[in-house]
This record gives structure tokens, C-alpha cells and sequence, in this order.
């Protein structure tokens, strides 16, 4: 015998229907996803400095890491309310020959790919135009981007991005897991990780930078800055969407979200033979 | 600065829609999914169903079979299968239904507008029900949609109802299980969250349907139009009309699987959808009947499309961050490109509605999917603002403008 409490709950035994269960959030749950936001924004803002100096480090390390050649740090001002960060100020190159040639053939490959991928083709058509752009900006020398100023354009918004971050990812990953402290930690790591990956990228265009000049600045400006902010975001999001859901699935995680269901229609909810757990059927021939 | 806020309005909005689905409590309005679902079967009008069809060989024996195969009383159900102009076998899959089933009727149409707006035109004679269901040849209804869209119409307040759209051919490619994501964001989040806010829902032209006699008193279905279904839900709306939604209303659907399908579907979807906006928005705005939460929500509704060449103009003011000369303006070139990105890679709000869509459907592998939901992202903008140039070119300056085109099939052809 079973007792009460040991018995599988009704909707583990019937799973209701997708269309009539409810994602609502407790009370306690939403109060702590805006704690854990604002908390989590006032500790960034609080310990920015260390957070900057930290992506420095990365940064250089990153570089050192590559045995990049050495080059003259410059301080660059990040709103004056942050202390100067050393950033590889190699001056704006002289482009060889080389590397126009280079970025010739990556266009080529872009246009290659253009006529091959049609669902990825506008973003294509986006980079491509983009270099485009870079090339024409340094060719009439309309403006020409050394690795300093990139890096003081790069902290300025990735620093706005760090301390507002925590505001989405409070309720992007507080709301669907099961227990609040886990989707904390989802919080801390994707913080963590989005220095981390910031700093890893600078390193890349500023590598960029060195070879190719502005070429290619403009389109790994676009390719690899606050797009790249969102795709973590958005990956980080997808993952504890998918471990919740298969937790769900599972029944290692009881789902409390359903908050009513329909007297008399066990899972298939009156009719319609397909229930949250089936396939969709395909009758064609 | 006057994109970037537009763009924050209609994020805000879709924060707001996000947000009411996670609210717990039953929907405000009378036609609930509750009541549709109790009264499923209880409430049992004449129906007719129509299903337009123009060279559609690949799916016309399964949407036929399917509704053969429908529980709802034979002798209170007629099903208008509408042959328009055909070139393949259609006409003969048609016929050989009706053959064995009395409830079926053929219309062959052999002239006339092309599109589904002049076959449900010239078809609204032979109705004999009270209630007309719609849908497209592509869809696969189970067994009991039938008697779940009927029941909203007890309520004679109810002058449309629309049911969920779930994609059949999720895995068929990339685009197609992203686009199984889109509409489940569109569907069980969007229009289930409208719903609980009271507001009408927007009438789809499939898995739906129409009182007639609210079509009667609409006017009809304007056959000059690319998106009869948007067209109709305003005027129905505009007549005091409600649109309810039942989300458990679910009917298969083929999505396009290959990019240059969707394209077109889009751009129909867009120049439709924006000469609806022309027309129908500023009087919706002035129609004090509506509470002015649901006029401003249909006033973004209508203009949806719209933000498409807002975002565009967002990437050109980035670039041209970046490539301005720093100055005393340097401080705030980053933060203002912060700023810009935040709103200019779709706004999240998207992205959210589609997780939350994911998890209440327990889908992992659509979860999964979302970070390369920026890439159909890209894709649509594009395609919306080639759309959009053509339609005001067109109507600004004449010339040809978007002709109804069908979408293409993946099915493989029956035998």
C-alpha cells in the first residue's frame, strides 16, 4: 500500500493538455526572480571596477595566450566613473596587400555561401555589406579604428550590457525551473560567462585589427558584439528551458504549473486524440 | 531616437502579453476556452466547412479524409470542397469524395479572381449553415475540432472563433522547426494571452470560422485583398463583433519548408496585413465601443509589419555609431549602442514568448531551437521590408502590386 503522500499526483498520471495547463509563477517565486534581478545589478554595479579589471585580464591573457606580438598599452577612459583599462594600441595598419587579398577571398566565400543558404542569406548579405563599408572606410580614409579605440568602444557597451543584464536573466531564468536557487545559479554563470566571452572576443577583433586594419572592424562590430551578447543569452535561456522541460517530462520534477483541469477528461482534455505526449500525426500518403 | 521608441512601445506591448500569460486566474471574457471545452458537443449548429483548393493534390485526400472522419452529426454538417481552377488531379480526388460521402459538396470553379478570397466569394451561395469553418487545404483536423470551434458561437455575442495552428512537418528542415516555434509563441502565448485579456482574437482564415450571419452583416469577404482573414476580423470587430480563441482547438498544418516558400507567404502576410493597417486602423483607434487597451492593441496588431524597416533603421544608426569620428559625443556612443542593440536584434520580447511557448508545451527540442530563431529573425526583416518597398511603391507610385499567391506544398503526392 501507498500512502497519500507516496501517490503520483493527477497531473503526473494524466498529464493535462498543453493547451490548458498554466505556466503561473508563484508569488514567492516572482519575488524572488526581482530580488535576485535587482540584487544581482546592484552587486555588478557595486564591484564594476574588479569586473572590468577582471576582463582586462582575461583580455591580456587571452593574447598572450595566442603568443601575439607585443604592442604599446594604451589607458582608455570607460565614463570616467571607471578606472583607465590598458588596451593594445597598435597603430591603425598600413593594410598590405596580403590583406586585402584575404578579405577578398572571405567575401567571396560570404558570396558563395549567399547562393547556397537561403535562410542565412540576408544575415550574409549583412556582413558583406558591412565589409564592404570597412573597406571602403579605410581606402578613402574616412575613418580609421586603431585597436584602442575599438577596445573603449567595445567596454563602453559591453559595460551598460553587464549591469543591466541581471534584469533580464532574473525572470528569463528564475520563472521556469523548479527551484528558485537553481535558477539563480543559471543567473551567476551566464553573468560570469558573458565576461568571460566578451573578453574572448575583443581579443579576436583586436587580433583582427592588427592584420586587416578597419577591413573587417565594422562587420565583427556587428558579427561579434551585442549580437553575441544576445546568442548567449539566448543559448543560456534555451538550456534551462530544455532541462526543465525534460525534468518535467521525466517526472523527476513534479509539475506544479497546471491549476486546473476539466472534470471528466483525463489528459486528452474532451476529443481531440492527441495529447501533450504524442507526435504529431502525419497521414499523407 | 523615434524608431528606437516606436520599437520600445511594441516591446512593451509584447512584455505585457509575456507577462498576462503567466498570470494566474480564467480569462475575463464569457466565450472562455473553459466553456468552449464544456460545451464541446453540447452545442452543435449547422455547419458548413470550406476548403479552398487550388492544385493541391499532395494534401486534398487527407484534409477529406479527416473530416470524414470528424464526430460531428453528418446530418448537420456540409463541406464545400472548393476546386479553384485546378491543373492536376484535385478536381478527381474531389469528385471521388463526394462520391461516397453525401456531406461533401464539389464546387468546381473555372473562372473568376484567383485566390481564396473570390473562391470563398463565389462558394457563399451553396452555404446552408449557420456557422462557416474554414480551412486550407494543408490542414489535418482531429476528430473533435469541429464540435470545439463550434461551441464558442452559444454565446451570440461571438462573431468568429479561431482554433491553435500546430505545424506537422516540425523536423522537415531547420526553417520548418523554427517556424513550429514562431507559431507556437504566436499561439499559445500571443492570442491564448489576448484571449485572457478579453480582447478579440485575430480571425487566422483557417481553423476558424464565421458566424454567418456577423459575415452577412460585415459585408461579406472582400475579395481585393491579400489577406481576407485580417480584413474580415476588423470589420468584424468594427460591427461589435467578438473574435474568441480556444486554444485547444489545435489543427495540423504543413509550414513551408524551404526559404523561398516562406518568402512568399510572408510577403502575401505583409502587404495583406499593411493595407489592413491603412484601412482599418485609425478607425478602430476612434471606436470608443472598444476599451483602449484592446484599440491600442490592435493598433499594434495591424501595424506589426511595420517594425521591420524601424529595426533596419536601427542597424544603419549603429553603424553609423560606428563609424563617427569620437568626439565630445564619445561617452555616450557606447551606451547608445548598447541601447540600440538591446532593441535591435528583434526585441526580446520574441524571444521570450517563444521560450515560454516551448515550456508550457514541454517542448524540449523546440527549446532548444530558439538561439537560432535569429536567424529566421534576420531573414524575415528582410523579406518584410522588400515587401513593404514593393507595396507602398505601388501604391505611392502605381505600377504592379502583390498578386495572391499560393503556398507550396512539401507533401509528398498521394497515390
Amino acid at each position: 500500500m501507498t500512502s497519500p503522500a507516496q501517490q503520483p499526483s493527477r497531473p503526473r498520471v494524466y498529464p493535462l493538455h498543453r493547451a490548458v495547463v498554466r505556466a503561473s509563477p508563484s508569488r514567492w517565486r516572482l519575488i524572488w526572480a526581482s530580488l535576485a534581478a535587482l540584487g544581482l545589478c546592484t552587486v555588478v554595479w557595486i564591484w564594476l571596477p574588479e569586473v572590468v579589471a577582471i576582463h582586462t585580464r582575461i583580455l591580456h591573457a587571452s593574447l598572450a595566450w595566442t603568443r601575439f606580438p607585443q604592442a604599446p598599452l594604451a589607458l582608455i577612459n570607460i565614463y570616467g566613473i571607471l578606472p583607465d583599462q590598458p588596451m593594445p594600441a597598435w597603430p591603425p595598419a598600413q593594410v598590405s596587400r596580403g590583406a586585402y587579398i584575404v578579405v577578398a577571398l572571405c567575401v567571396a566565400g560570404l558570396l558563395v555561401a549567399y547562393r547556397r543558404t537561403s535562410l542565412v542569406r540576408p544575415f550574409i548579405g549583412l556582413v558583406s555589406a558591412l565589409v564592404a563599408a570597412g573597406i571602403l572606410g579605410q581606402m578613402t580614409g574616412l575613418r580609421r579604428i586603431d585597436g584602442a579605440q575599438f577596445g573603449q568602444m567595445w567596454l563602453r557597451a559591453q559595460v551598460v550590457v553587464w549591469v543591466l543584464l541581471p534584469l533580464v536573466t532574473g525572470f528569463l531564468f528564475m520563472i521556469p525551473v523548479r527551484r528558485a536557487a537553481s535558477g539563480f545559479l543559471w543567473m551567476l554563470g551566464v553573468q560570469a560567462a558573458m565576461v568571460v566571452w566578451s573578453a574572448l572576443r575583443l581579443a579576436f577583433c583586436l587580433m583582427l585589427s592588427h592584420f586587416t586594419g578597419s577591413l573587417l572592424l565594422a562587420a565583427a562590430w556587428f558579427v561579434f558584439g551585442l549580437l553575441a551578447d544576445l546568442l548567449l543569452v539566448l543559448v543560456g535561456y534555451s538550456l534551462v528551458l530544455a532541462s526543465s522541460a525534460e525534468k518535467i517530462r521525466e517526472g523527476s520534477v513534479p509539475d506544479e504549473t497546471p491549476q486546473f483541469g476539466v472534470p471528466g477528461d483525463p489528459g486528452g482534455v474532451a476529443g481531440n486524440s492527441h495529447t501533450l505526449r504524442d507526435p504529431p500525426v502525419r497521414t499523407g500518403a | 531616437m523615434v524608431s528606437l521608441a516606436i520599437l520600445t512601445l511594441y516591446a512593451i506591448r509584447q512584455y505585457a502579453l509575456a507577462l498576462n500569460r503567466l498570470r494566474p486566474g480564467r480569462r475575463r471574457y464569457s466565450a472562455s476556452q473553459e466553456n468552449a471545452i464544456e460545451l464541446s458537443g453540447y452545442y452543435m449548429p449547422r455547419l458548413t466547412v470550406i476548403v479552398p483548393m487550388h492544385n493541391e493534390e499532395r494534401v486534398a485526400a487527407d484534409i477529406l479524409r479527416a473530416l470524414t472522419e470528424c464526430d460531428y452529426d453528418p446530418d448537420r454538417l456540409q463541406v464545400i470542397a472548393a476546386n479553384d481552377r485546378s491543373s492536376d488531379r484535385t478536381a478527381a480526388i474531389i469528385d471521388r469524395f463526394a462520391a461516397r460521402h453525401p456531406f461533401i459538396l464539389p464546387f468546381h470553379r473555372t473562372s473568376g479572381k484567383p485566390g481564396k478570397p473570390g473562391v470563398l466569394n463565389d462558394a457563399t451561395p451553396l452555404i446552408t449553415g449557420e456557422i462557416l469553418l474554414l480551412f486550407d487545404a494543408d490542414y489535418i483536423p482531429g476528430r473533435n475540432l469541429l464540435k470545439l470551434l463550434a461551441a464558442p458561437f452559444a454565446d451570440p455575442a461571438v462573431g468568429a472563433v479561431m482554433g491553435r495552428v500546430v505545424p506537422q512537418n516540425t523536423g522537415e528542415s531547420l526553417l520548418s522547426s523554427l517556424l513550429c516555434l514562431e507559431r507556437a509563441a504566436g499561439y499559445q502565448v500571443v492570442q491564448e494571452s489576448r484571449a485572457m485579456m478579453g480582447f478579440s482574437a485575430q480571425f487566422g482564415g483557417t481553423v476558424g470560422g464565421v458566424r454567418m450571419e456577423a459575415l452577412e452583416a460585415a459585408g461579406g469577404w472582400n475579395i481585393d485583398t491579400l489577406t481576407e482573414d485580417t480584413d474580415l476580423t476588423c470589420r468584424l470587430i468594427l460591427k461589435g463583433w467578438k473574435v474568441a480563441y480556444v486554444n485547444r482547438a489545435e489543427c495540423y498544418e504543413e509550414v513551408p519548408a524551404s526559404w523561398s516558400v516562406r518568402s512568399v507567404q510572408l510577403s502575401r502576410w505583409v502587404v495583406g496585413h499593411t493595407d489592413c493597417f491603412h484601412r482599418f486602423a485609425l478607425p478602430i483607434l476612434r471606436d470608443r465601443r472598444l476599451p483602449l487597451a484592446e484599440r491600442i492593441d490592435l493598433f499594434f496588431l495591424l501595424s506589426g509589419y511595420l517594425t521591420a524597416p524601424l529595426l533596419l533603421l536601427s542597424w544603419i544608426a549603429s553603424f553609423l555609431l560606428f563609424f563617427i569620428e569620437p568626439g565630445p559625443l564619445a561617452p555616450g556612443l557606447g551606451a547608445g549602442a548598447a541601447f540600440i542593440g538591446c532593441q535591435m536584434f528583434g526585441n526580446q520580447a520574441t524571444f521570450i514568448e517563444m521560450g515560454l511557448a516551448a515550456h508550457m508545451d514541454r517542448a524540449r527540442r523546440q527549446a532548444m531551437l530558439i538561439p537560432l530563431s535569429l536567424l529566421s529573425f534576420f531573414a524575415s526583416t528582410t523579406s518584410i521590408c522588400a515587401a513593404l518597398l514593393r507595396y507602398y511603391r505601388s501604391r505611392w507610385f502605381g505600377g504592379p502590386a502583390d498578386a495572391w499567391a499560393r503556398t507550396q506544398r512539401s507533401r509528398p503526392v498521394a497515390p
